[in-house]
């Protein structure tokens, strides 16, 4: 089963100085290495936007983008199917848009779901019962 | 950038377009009567287990991360990545 990998799971999986790091890498080393994540497509721009606010050196972010760009990390595009649920997801959960994609994606894969976010694993656990949800 | 091509030569060339886009994994567009109509697109394979090289790429890069001086203030991810979803 290919987990659907939240942007905050990675950057803190791959940051000492997160405050949830240990958390974060045990989840991330959860999934054996040889095998994918899978993401939305705007994973990417959380996930290098984010590095570069916080002031990461560009070589690492370069570095880290080159890691979202190789095939550890399987890119699903926002295509219609996708975001016809994420519409339903959002309005059913009340998650913010960019969460409400994330979710989706995994009900669509019918995969669980790893996250640091406290509110979306409440919203999402509380609406929709099938989804599997790792990380609170 | 996929191939551009008329309707008829598509009609000509199918299969030779639908493999180079299944290869290339890039679209294709046919046109009628020189305006874009429609595009031939590659289907997601979906996730699948790395290769021993692809494996060995992927742990390479990971471990070189741990080689760059960053910052040392403590944060909280679950806030940054919010701080972008506003």
């Amino acid at each position: 089963m290919t987990p659907v990998l939240d942007a905050s799971v990675f950057i803190a999986a791959i940051s000492p100085a997160e405050r949830h790091h240990g958390r974060a890498r045990r989840l991330f080393d959860s999934h054996p290495d040889t095998e994918p994540f899978l993401v939305p497509d705007l994973f990417r721009v959380e996930v290098v936007a984010g590095l570069t606010r916080r002031g990461e050196p560009a070589a690492f972010v370069d570095t880290v983008d080159a890691v979202i760009r190789g095939p550890r990390f399987h890119s699903r595009p926002l295509d219609g199917v996708l975001l016809d649920r994420t519409v339903l997801v959002a309005r059913t959960a009340r998650l913010r848009a960019y969460d409400a994609v994330y979710v989706a994606l995994a009900l669509l894969a019918d995969a669980p779901i790893l996250t640091l976010d406290e509110e979306v694993v409440q919203r999402s656990s509380a609406s929709f019962a099938e989804l599997r949800v790792f990380g609170s | 950038m996929g191939a551009v091509l008329s309707l008829s030569d598509a009609k000509a060339r199918l299969s030779e377009v639908v493999r180079g886009v299944r290869t290339r994994g890039e679209a294709a567009v046919i046109t009628v009567d020189g305006e874009p109509a429609a595009r031939i697109v590659p289907v997601d394979p979906g996730p699948r287990s790395l290769t021993s090289a692809e494996a060995a790429g992927y742990r390479a890069l990971m471990a070189s991360l741990d080689r760059f001086e960053r910052p040392t203030a403590e944060f909280d991810a679950v806030a940054l990545i919010a701080e972008g979803r506003r």
